[in-house]
């Protein structure tokens, strides 16, 4: 018994370390936000106090904010559906075999490894108005940019080119660890090409698809520095995000109290995506362990 | 130096001399800034000047001062400022009054247009060592061919830009271009109209006056010339100092709204439009004046360095007339220093100095108050949705109003 406890606490002693870690690094900042974002805090006017639930009170009534929430869950939704089904069809394709493979593998690559704000940059050249490429190969006169309908749309374009190689990368480990033997067997069984993709690979890669769906999710809900680039938010806030709209309120305005609330709200609505993707991986685990 | 005998800190080495750390933004010419600070240095044998250099993008520096400057950090004594940052900074107490250290004598010589952002309650906490204004950008040739005169009044610009653009019959052809992209050059573009048109943002007991019929009538004139005119192409909302610079530099507008840097730029050898373009104040509307707007960059004195007075040493050294003078020969940028515009060897390398001079006379701050980066950041995106044609500029203003009012009433 007495072993027993001596072995428990060191573990958690050699677990410490990493626990301190972890706290300080991400618990702490994430601590100090959601105590902000109860106060009223402007440095300039040397104004500190606390507000309690002030800040949500104005949050809930904020046309900005809500603006900013629609915003990020059209950017999510498009842009991750679009990246998944697009990255499906690459890692299917990048799946075969064809002369070139690894040639095409390292190409679709690519995107994935330029830094979001060098790919912001030259899309805003692709998608300048004046002498873009995208106007020039479609033949037309856009103000992708300019325009309140187009800039949102141009912008997960932009996403979509940066992002998918990363769907593809996860689909694509998941299919490399698809049985033979099971498409053998569906083969006997007379299954067509799409019978197989329906019935066998598309229940398998589920937990992948899921994971890939869980990142892309997390990561397009805290958007910043495509958009902060290719249009700051505008025209008309049509692309204001709701990281852009806490970054102005605490760095360009310097509302650290109003604006650690979006940030936490931000949190909240990021977690909850994540909690629900959660659920839903789990049981996709279970299926595809029985 | 007898008082910091006792106190030997870091920032003094064996000799006694106090090191200064002068933050300032990177310069593409730092090379010759550094040689000034070395003239400095060799004039006050006591003092050494360690430069700080920041990231370009005015937002890094921003945020490098505001976390610095919050924290009561006193590592750098010497601060190069954003013009729209020194009201924000003198009301949360980060930099010093200068009023101390400055003579009326040192001030006079300095455009008064540039001082009056600096000032904040009746005290000085800056100096300007580089100004910019906004300025109209004309092709020459193309008002000539139709026996123009160059406008001074923005219905004057209208039908001139609308009567090329029907004699040139050239359907890649502007009229007239400005920063239209949301962000803070819209609001530099926009005050140029609204002020122009008698109006402003705040009154000046402080009140808002952004939905005042002078604020909006200017705000409608900038929709019309884009939605009625048909004079300032829909693009305009992308548009920043750059992008509308590459247009008009490629030979397809008759005029542009932007900042003397493009001067340099569009007369350089490989310019299409070359020794074809003119130089203008901004335009007014009739019965008003041109009012440009004040860029550039002022220095000033972190509230918490201890060596206040050595730091006030480097700040008149760089208002000296010879010194500003050596800014605008090697920096490129344009000094404070009205007396530099004046000297025979500069006009004879500037030659357009004096077509700027009256702009610079005119020059006006953009609000100088500590809230106008909150008044810039609501006023943004309603300036935006008033010239996309999302809302009427009635409606977009009034809305700027009110949220400017519930922010007024914060403090």
């Amino acid at each position: 018994m007495r072993e027993a406890v001596r072995e428990l606490f060191r573990r958690y002693a050699l677990l410490a370390p990493a626990l301190l870690l972890v706290a300080v690094a991400a618990l702490l900042p994430v601590l100090f936000t959601i105590w902000l974002s109860f106060r009223r805090q402007m440095p300039i006017f040397g104004i500190s106090q606390w507000t309690g639930l002030d800040n949500y009170g104005f949050l809930l009534e904020d046309p900005r904010f809500w603006n900013a929430v629609a915003n990020t869950g059209y950017f999510v939704a498009v842009s991750v559906a679009l990246e998944t089904a697009l990255g499906l069809g690459f890692a299917l394709l990048l799946n075969r075999k064809f002369p070139g493979r690894g040639l095409a593998r390292a190409l679709v690559l690519i995107p994935w490894a330029v830094p979001s704000v060098a790919a912001a940059r030259f899309w805003e050249w692709i998608l300048n108005a004046d002498f873009g490429l995208l106007n020039y190969l479609l033949g037309v006169r856009i103000h992708w940019l300019g325009d309140p309908f187009w800039a949102m749309h141009a912008a997960i374009l932009a996403d979509v080119w940066k992002s998918t190689p990363f769907v593809v990368i996860l689909l694509l480990a998941g299919l490399q660890l698809m049985p033979e033997e099971l498409y053998r067997a569906a083969r006997i069984d007379g299954a067509g090409p799409w019978q197989m993709f329906r019935h066998v690979t598309l229940p398998l890669l589920k937990p992948f698809l899921l994971l890939a769906l869980i990142f892309r999710t997390m990561d397009a809900a805290r958007v910043f520095d495509l958009l902060f680039v290719l249009t700051g938010g505008g025209p008309a806030n049509q692309t204001e995000t709701m990281v852009v709209y806490s970054y102005k309120l605490l760095y360009r305005t310097l509302q650290f109290g109003y604006g650690s609330a979006v940030a936490v709200a931000t949190f909240a609505f990021i977690l909850a995506l994540s909690l629900g993707y959660l659920r839903m991986l789990n049981r996709a685990w279970q299926l595809r362990r029985e | 130096m007898a008082g910091h005998l006792g106190c030997a800190t870091s920032q003094q080495d064996a000799a006694g001399a106090v090191t200064l750390v002068f933050t300032h933004a990177k310069h593409p010419q730092a090379a010759y800034l550094t040689d000034l600070v070395r003239l400095f240095e060799a004039e006050n044998p006591g003092i050494r000047v360690r430069e700080e250099i920041l990231p370009s993008s005015s937002d890094e520096q921003h945020q490098f001062y505001v976390i610095n400057l919050a924290a009561q950090a006193g590592e750098f004594d010497v601060l190069d400022m954003d013009v729209i940052w020194v009201p924000e900074f003198a009301r949360a107490g980060w930099v010093a009054a200068l009023d101390p250290w400055l003579e009326p004598a040192h001030l006079e010589p300095l455009h008064p247009g540039a001082l009056r952002a600096d000032r904040l309650n009746g005290r000085l906490y800056g100096v300007p060592w580089f100004v910019d204004t906004g300025v109209l950008y004309y092709r020459r040739d193309l008002l000539e061919k139709y026996f123009f005169q160059p406008p001074e009044t923005y219905p004057e610009l209208l039908r001139i830009a609308r009567e090329i653009l029907r004699r040139e019959q050239r359907p890649e052809l502007a009229g007239f271009l400005w920063q239209g992209k949301q962000y803070e050059g819209l609001v530099c573009t926009a005050l140029e109209f609204i002020r122009g048109n008698g109006g402003d943002l705040l009154r000046a007991d402080g009140a808002a006056t952004l939905a005042d019929d002078a604020t909006v009538e200017a705000v409608q004139f900038m929709a019309d010339l884009i939605h009625d005119a048909g004079v300032t192409p829909p693009l305009v909302t992308t548009l920043d100092e750059e992008s509308a610079r590459h247009i008009f530099q490629s030979g397809r507008a008759v005029f542009m709204r932007n900042w003397p840097y493009a001067w340099a730029l569009l007369n350089a050898a490989e310019s299409p439009v070359a020794s074809q373009v003119g130089i203008l104040k901004v335009p007014h509307f009739a019965g008003h004046v041109s009012a440009p707007t004040l860029g550039g960059y002022h220095l000033g004195i972190n509230a918490n360095s201890r060596h206040q007075a050595e730091a006030a040493a480097l700040l008149r050294f760089f208002i000296r007339e010879d010194v500003q003078k050596q800014i605008l020969l090697k920096l490129g940028v344009l000094p404070a220093h009205r007396g530099v515009y004046e000297d025979p060897a500069v006009l004879a390398a500037y030659p357009v100095l004096p077509a700027l001079l009256p702009a610079l006379e005119r020059v006006t701050p953009r609000p100088v108050t500590p809230y106008y980066l909150m008044i810039s950041q609501i006023l943004q995106p309603e300036l935006s949705a008033a010239i996309a044609g999302i809302r009427t500029p009635q409606e977009a203003m009034q809305r700027a109003q009110q949220q400017t009012e519930h922010l007024l009433g914060l403090e």
